[in-house]
């Protein structure tokens, strides 16, 4: 690092996901972090939710809250509240009350992730809530929904108990509404979140009838709008209609909602239950806080953050991310944590309370006889009983050293159980096992043991109707395969410290610049032969930004810094290696050179696409959106009578599925532009659902405001355009649905907000082997929760390849797949090896039938030894091969032939006794 | 390599039927390479065998190896000691296995577990297609490296016939005329010419036609 910046540890206040996600990113680049949470657990929100698609949320959350509890340099400081905070960037103080005590805590950046609460609705009396025991809250809901709920995730209504058969959700309940509650914004998420409630709800009671009233649907993140035609095919009803009270129908403790439809006919109908989509605001306490320590909010309360600098906020030192920062979905508050992160590398060297974690020599126990650990890990609601049951069952094997419950401080209590016992691996039996694996790999690392020597038992696929049976059977089944597995070879790599940026878009720039900032080189490898991307088309953010001005001074930044190269009229056409180590080769202006890099960050982008309809290239004043501005001259707009603005172009068709998010915003933003402009122009947006989400609902409103007129139209009757020629008037004719008959506007000009697509992601994901979403976009890692990671580890990703969406939420995107890059770089060796597959030589017949079935092309033959060669940096121990290979030369250590035969051997042995 | 299919499993349970103690010989060589034969495969059939005997109520031993080849008798040697105690050996390598092993064992009931098919190669994962005939006087390099000896389903050797379309043969449109392969290659490469070059008719005495083949080398054969 050249220039001189103070060094410090970082405070984090909130242990929500997004603090936790900061805490975690700040600890691995080396920061000391206190992690400071109001309430007595970590989590924040999402235990309280049923489901995050699909499992049950306890399970992607617990091993994050465990790597906490368990990292050197994090401290949590849990029931605490922090009163007052002074200094500046580097040396600031914070005085934070524990139980009734006061301390102070010294850090030298401050991160404020304390969430958000949901609104209250007692408050709104037409919505009964309070009042009528079946009107209840959507987070309410959730709870009855989960398995591990109080009625084991039975709904049941509460006035009598029935399991309701016919619910509503009422939608934007505490949202876009100032006549009632004051709060102009979109919540954002609730969209979602109805969905996802209704879906499960009729996945596990299809007889149920499930209604959504709504007045726009916003489903404009990855992979969402395939989540509503998803549920829309799942039988869930969506009706567009506010219902403005609920009404209770005598003695029966049933709902009458009586609504309008869009022409204005009148309906009625009776429920068993409402469910009243809550809307997000900032939690008061923290609040208080903000003002406290003279941080700006903006007219929503939220933290008031600058377009281009989504994380900072106004006092230096000070960063926010998450429900604080605006109404975020869960992949957005991640992204913005780590972005946050990435953003105090810039400003503060890391102080670390403690070295990382150093592993004793491993040593594989090869020769020694098995000697398992059978330990066990029940969430909250699990039968108590399974413990008892699983250790008498466990005790009764001679090659088991003993039984341990592990709950908190999971690793700890491993190693610590493990050096007790003298065992020598381990059996883990718990919920969703898969998600538990770092716990254990960790612990054995720790305990000076092969990571792998351990196997796992499922306790969430029990079948309820004859757990002890099944209990039994598993458990024998698994210290049998636990007494076979034998240790997986391990290498150990040293970690290239550079980084390798695809794309020179703001999202390649923007990590670019953060990874550079933060001390590691980095090669920039763009396509064009500018840098700017798509960004060089678009005039502003929809908050009003300059982006001409921001895109400069980037591409400016980025060039003069000494630690970025920029090649740009290049493209990597070949990728190898794995995380920690990759090489790429670069093809630039016909000449070949090759990169070697610890961690890559693709942000390839999007383009628009092209329409073939609305009359488009027929007519020199129907334009893209993203050429509007740069062809249209003002001394038109001045002379113009009418405008048209088409939606959706391309979108949400059944060729392209998805939402492209930012085209609403644009439209909304181009609008009031335009009339400031001109105020005489009349201003028309046709559109199919109005997706102003967060608080872009205050763009809409100031839009109708000043009189642009919004007609929705249906993809079953488009608007029509006709020209009869390239400069001559163009009609648009569109069925306006509350007048019931079509309109016809004569336009001036048109803008097209065509779609979105993924055009180069294809090309990237083949060079660097990485998988796409069903739309196209880069594809997030299996392991959820990782919304700017790859399928492939060490690889983030960034910006419009990820999915469509504005200039802000890339740039946390970008900054945010920075740190989490840093992360890795901060190494200096990574292991590889593990549970992969090995070639043995002798028997190999090189048939290739390995080199040709592997999904991920990784073995080769080598011509030299004669055989086929799996790289075992690049396995990734699906075990395809293993069951391919006509000669059986391949094995993978956990499950050879001399496993599989030999566990159900010893498992009928210990039946037979 | 030669390529051969595994007879279907109706056919090989009708040779060992009844019998008690079947070994399933595989062979490393080809037919492991085209995943017919290799110890995957004789691990397959063995499971099969023994499955359809239990679902007679037979307890069948069957037993499984895999030898290096069973094309040399060195190899077939391997199970000089274990062949007398099964009633058959079901051997899954191409044609010239089973019959070694019948000469080398002559007491042996030896079984064919595949049909062998041709001389060929993989065009993809699963799809192998046939290259060679065998002829014993090779002469594609007048073909532009093609052979229609092997790939010609009439074998001519004088240009294409009148059931060449769209350059695919009239028996079926999964079959590339090879000729048309041949003429388009030879004009790519401006050399229609050479195919215009008078050459005696070929002499068929070194393949089949001349009778079972044999072949010495001298300088080999001590």
């Amino acid at each position: 690092m050249a220039k001189k910046i103070p060094k410090g540890s970082v405070m984090v206040l909130g242990g929500g996901i997004a603090g936790i996600q900061a805490s975690l990113s700040l600890a691995g680049a080396g920061y000391g972090v206190y992690l400071v949470e109001r309430s007595h657990s970590l989590g924040g929100m999402i235990p309280n939710l049923h489901r995050i698609y699909p499992l049950c949320a306890c399970c992607k959350l617990d091993s994050r809250i465990d790597a906490c509890n368990q990292h050197p340099n994090i401290r949590i400081l849990l029931d605490s509240t922090v009163d007052e905070i002074s200094g500046t960037l580097g040396d600031m103080k914070a005085s934070v009350t524990t139980d009734g005590r006061t301390s102070e805590i010294k850090a030298g950046a401050i991160v404020l992730a304390t969430g958000i609460e949901t609104f209250d609705p007692s408050g709104l009396e037409p919505y009964s809530y309070g009042r009528h025991p079946n009107v209840v809250t959507s987070v309410e809901y959730e709870q009855m929904q989960r398995p591990l709920g109080p009625e084991k995730g039975v709904v049941k209504r509460p006035s009598d108990g029935k399991e309701p058969r016919r619910i509503a959700w009422l939608q934007c309940v505490g949202s876009r509404d100032v006549n009632r509650c004051k709060v102009p914004y979109c919540s954002s998420v609730c969209c979602m979140y109805a969905l996802k409630e209704a879906a499960n709800t009729r996945d596990t009671s299809p007889e149920t009838e499930t209604t959504v009233f709504y007045m726009d649907m916003r489903t404009h993140g990855k992979g969402y709008e395939n989540y509503l035609n998803n549920a829309v095919s799942k039988g869930v009803r969506l009706i567009r209609s506010r219902v403005h009270s609920v009404n209770q129908t005598a003695d029966t403790g049933d709902v009458a909602l009586s609504w309008a439809e869009e022409n204005g006919t009148l309906n009625e109908e009776i429920f068993d239950m409402v469910v009243l989509s809550v809307g997000l605001k900032p939690s008061a306490q923290t609040l208080a806080l903000a003002e406290k320590i003279g941080i700006e909010l903006n007219p929503d309360h939220y933290v008031s953050s600058d377009p281009f600098n989504p994380v900072s906020t106004s006092v230096p030192g000070v960063f926010v991310c998450g429900g604080m920062a605006g109404p975020n979905d869960i992949g957005q508050s991640m992204g913005q944590a780590s972005a946050a992160a990435a953003e105090i590398q810039r400003v503060l060297a890391p102080a670390p309370f403690a070295k990382p974690a150093d592993y004793p020599q491993n040593n594989d126990l090869k020769l020694s006889p098995p000697k398992i650990l059978v330990a066990y890990h029940l969430c909250g609601g699990m039968d108590e009983e399974l413990g008892a049951e699983i250790e008498k069952i466990a005790e009764g094997f001679q090659n088991v050293a003993g039984v341990r419950r592990i709950d908190e401080a999971a690793v700890s209590s491993l190693v610590e159980a493990f050096k007790k016992t003298k065992a020598n691996r381990i059996l883990f039996a718990s919920c969703t096992p898969s998600s538990h694996k770092p716990v254990v790999e960790e612990a054995l690392k720790r305990s000076g043991v092969n990571p792998y020597l351990y196997d796992t038992v499922d306790l969430r696929v029990l079948d309820p109707s004859d757990v002890s049976n099944q209990l039994r059977d598993r458990i024998r089944m698994g210290v049998a395969r636990a007494s076979l597995v034998s240790p997986a070879a391990l290498v150990s790599m040293k970690v290239e410290k550079r980084a390798l940026v695809v794309g020179g878009g703001p999202a390649g720039l923007e990590s670019a610049l953060s990874l550079a900032d933060a001390g590691y080189p980095v090669t920039l490898v763009e396509r064009q032969e500018e840098l700017g991307g798509n960004a060089r088309h678009i005039k502003s953010t929809w908050q009003g930004g300059n982006v001409a001005q921001y895109l400069d001074g980037l591409i400016r930044k980025t060039k003069d810094h000494p630690g970025i190269t920029v090649m740009t009229r290049a493209e990597v056409v070949s990728n190898h290696g794995s995380c920690g180590s990759f090489i790429a080769a670069v093809l630039k202006e016909g000449v070949r050179s090759e990169i070697r890099y610890g961690a890559g960050i693709l942000a390839p982008g999007a383009e628009t696409i092209v329409p073939a309809e609305y009359s488009y290239g027929k007519n020199s004043r129907i334009y893209l959106w993203s050429e509007l501005f740069a062809k249209l001259d003002s001394a038109f707009i001045g002379k113009a009578r009418n405008a048209v603005f088409i939606q959706c172009v391309g979108s949400r068709e059944p060729q392209m599925p998805h939402c492209s998010n930012l085209c609403c915003s644009f439209a909304l933003r181009s609008a009031l532009d335009l009339k400031e402009q001109n105020p005489d122009l009349n201003i028309y947006i046709l559109f199919r659902e109005m997706r102003a989400f967060g608080e872009r609902e205050n763009l809409y409103r100031a839009a109708r405001e000043k009189g642009i007129i919004f007609i929705r139209y249906d993809l079953n009757s488009k608007p029509a355009v006709h020209s009869a020629g390239r400069d001559e008037i163009i009609t648009v004719t569109v069925q306006e649905p509350i007048l019931g008959r079509p309109v016809t506007i004569e336009a001036d000009f048109i803008s097209l907000q065509s779609a979105i697509a993924p055009t180069g992601c294809r090309e990237t994901a083949k060079v660097f082997n990485v998988e796409l979403d069903p739309d196209g976009f880069l594809a997030e890692a299996p392991e959820k929760l990782r919304p700017l990671d790859t399928t492939m580890k060490g690889l983030f990703m960034a910006g419009l390849a990820v999915y469509p969406k504005d200039i802000t939420e890339s740039i946390a995107q970008a900054r945010g797949a920075a740190a989490r890059a840093a992360e890795i770089l901060a190494q200096d060796e990574v292991q590889i090896g593990g549970l992969v597959a090995e070639v043995n030589s002798a028997r190999c017949a090189e048939c290739c039938t390995c080199v040709r079935t592997c999904p991920f092309g990784v073995p080769r033959i080598d011509y030299e030894k004669g055989a086929a060669y799996i790289d075992p940096a690049l396995c990734r121990g699906c075990g395809m091969c293993v069951a391919e290979c006509p000669g059986k030369a391949i094995v993978m250590s956990s499950m050879s032939d001399e496993t599989l035969n030999g566990a159900p051997a010893v498992f009928f042995a210990a039946a037979a006794k | 390599m030669i390529v051969a299919e595994a007879k279907p499993i109706s056919e090989i349970l009708t040779m060992v039927k009844g019998l008690k103690k079947v070994l399933v010989l595989g062979c490393k060589g080809c037919v492991t390479v085209c995943n017919v034969g290799g110890a995957k495969e004789a691990g397959i059939l063995a499971s099969s065998i023994r499955i359809a005997g239990r679902k007679e109520g037979i307890m069948v031993d069957v037993g499984e190896h895999t030898l290096e080849r069973q094309c040399d008798p060195e190899y077939i040697e391997e199970v000089k000691d274990i062949v007398p105690s099964y009633d058959a050996v079901v051997s899954i390598a191409c044609g010239v296995g089973p019959q070694f092993l019948s000469e080398r064992y002559p007491g042996a009931k030896v079984f064919p577990g595949v049909n062998t098919k041709f001389m060929g190669g993989a065009v993809a994962h699963g799809i192998w297609s046939e290259r060679c005939a065998g002829c014993g006087t090779c002469v594609i390099h007048y073909f532009g490296g093609m052979c229609p000896i092997a790939r010609c389903s009439k074998s001519l050797m004088n240009g294409p016939c009148g059931g060449s379309s769209h350059g695919k043969c009239e028996i079926s449109k999964d079959v590339d005329c090879i000729w048309d392969m041949i003429v388009r290659k030879a004009m790519d490469q401006g050399r229609l010419n050479d195919l215009l070059e008078f050459r005696p008719p070929k002499s068929w005495t070194t393949a089949r036609d001349g009778g079972p083949r044999r072949m010495i080398r001298e300088e080999l054969v001590k």
